[in-house]
């Protein structure tokens, strides 16, 4: 019975470091996390419930077992498979729809800094057709500051890859922008 | 006066501008105050499987202990009852012997209210001893009872992350090499040949694009390569619109036949582009019907 009561005493011992726990890792990772998953999605709102479900994940996880450190590289991975899922629940497999990027924020007209909105909206949009791999590593890169080799292992491959991957990216973007008329 | 490599900082630059802006303060609100109910809900599922583990064991250990103590007082009950209905007839079995055989140490008594009462006092103080204990924590009562409602955690307060550093050097410039040609010829530019025929679209696929109003369309590939710097899959796609590769039959390999699939945008012509990657560089073919 003391055995018991001993036990029941460290399982609820867990209870304020888990909310710690999940507090650290949300606070830490928040911005990065959205700010990824706003360069892969759709829109601001999917990436808002996608950063959801990827941090209700992850809570489930460290709730379980707070010494657990899940790090950004697994919220990434975590985020990215989330982001994939949800593409394959709307039947899209690199197939991107031309203009599929809200230009958030963008009001045509001829006050100052026009010019420099409508270069952005078109760079989004740009970035909105690129193949995912290449979508996932220039956010990843620009988004966050990653170097190819962190975002290696979040994507799935190796450096050189993913290096290879941001150069044709980048080509592909720089043609689709100077081809605009 | 500006460099070859101005144009790619000048994209870089405006990459890392546009995917750094800052999120609408509001919708980050939303997600603040969603993330803090996960988190007390995730607390509280956590605490409520650690409680279903627990609590069985305590209930098992209180009823046996109880079951225990029961049959104790009933033995006690019986035989005193039947040694005071019989006080002046033989006494085969002592009722205090029977008594102390069962471990308590209670001198038998005549009186069968008694017996009761002396029972019940080691089952109050083996409840006693875990009540004191758990109360002696505030998180031990909570263990004890799953249901009870887990504190709320503490609201979070996103605080700003540190800026990411970003790689100082600017991606190289990839040299663009092309060649053009037409369907069923072997073009070869940089020393890479590249054969496409268009081909029935495999059964295993299907018509794909339709759901997207775009056709389908699929070209047998054969890419001779001698020494391949990558494995990467060519982009591949057809009309004015870039890269619209949707299926490799079977998976892409370079110097054999394989099936691509890729959607095509009714009314774009059906000039076929394709990418490869050698090292740095990029080598393009544009091909004709």
């Amino acid at each position: 019975m003391l055995d018991a009561i001993t036990l029941g005493a460290r399982e609820v011992q867990v209870t304020p470091t888990a909310a710690v726990a999940l507090e650290r890792l949300y606070v830490a990772h928040r911005d990065a996390v959205l700010r990824y998953l706003r360069a892969i999605s759709p829109g601001e709102d999917e990436a808002m419930d996608l950063a959801a479900a990827v941090f209700e994940r992850a809570f489930a996880v460290v709730a379980r077992d707070p010494s657990v450190d899940l790090g950004l590289p697994w919220l990434l991975r975590t985020a990215r498979n989330a982001a994939i899922d949800q593409g394959r629940r709307r039947k899209v497999r690199q197939v991107h729809l031309a203009g599929m990027a809200p230009s958030a924020g963008f009001v045509p007209g001829p006050e100052p800094g026009y010019l420099e909105r409508e270069r952005d909206a078109a760079l989004r949009a740009a970035l909105a057709q690129l193949p995912e791999p290449a979508k996932d590593a220039i956010a990843l890169r620009y988004g966050l500051g990653l170097s190819a080799k962190e975002i290696g292992p979040i994507i799935g491959k190796g450096e050189a890859a993913t290096q290879k991957l941001i150069v044709r990216g980048l080509a592909r973007l720089r043609e689709v922008l100077d081809a605009r008329p | 006066m500006r460099g070859p490599e101005q144009p790619m900082e000048d994209l870089e630059r405006d990459l890392s501008r546009i995917l750094r802006e800052p999120l609408t303060p509001t919708r980050v609100d939303l997600l603040d105050a969603r993330m803090e109910r996960m988190a007390a809900q995730a607390v509280a599922d956590a605490e409520a499987a650690g409680g279903r583990w627990a609590l069985p064991r305590w209930r098992r250990a209180v009823s046996t202990f109880g079951a225990l103590t029961a049959t104790v007082v009933a033995v006690v009950v019986v035989v005193t009852a039947l040694a005071s209905g019989r006080a002046e007839g033989p006494a085969t079995v002592s009722p205090s012997a029977i008594a102390l055989e069962t471990g308590s140490a209670v001198p038998a008594s005549p009186s069968p209210i008694a017996s009761p009462s002396m029972s019940e006092e080691p089952s109050a103080t083996a409840s006693a001893a875990p009540e004191a204990s758990a109360s002696a924590s505030a998180s031990a009562s909570a263990s004890a009872t799953p249901d009870t409602t887990p504190d709320a955690t503490p609201r979070v307060t996103p605080k700003p992350t540190a800026k990411p550093t970003p790689d100082p050097r600017p991606e190289p410039t990839p040299v663009i090499y092309t060649g053009s040609g037409r369907l069923g010829q072997a073009v070869t530019v940089h020393g890479i040949t590249l054969t496409m025929q268009r081909t029935e679209v495999p059964a295993s696929v299907g018509d794909v694009c339709a759901a997207h109003d775009r056709e389908t369309y699929a070209y047998t590939v054969h890419l001779v390569w001698p020494a391949p710097s990558s494995d990467f899959e060519p982009w591949v796609s057809v009309g004015a619109t870039p890269f619209y590769v949707v299926w490799w039959e079977p998976a892409y390999k370079v110097n054999t036949d394989v099936i691509t699939v890729v959607c095509h945008l009714p009314g774009e012509g059906a000039t076929v582009h394709v990418e490869v990657a050698d090292g740095p560089d990029l080598v393009r073919w544009t091909l004709r019907p």
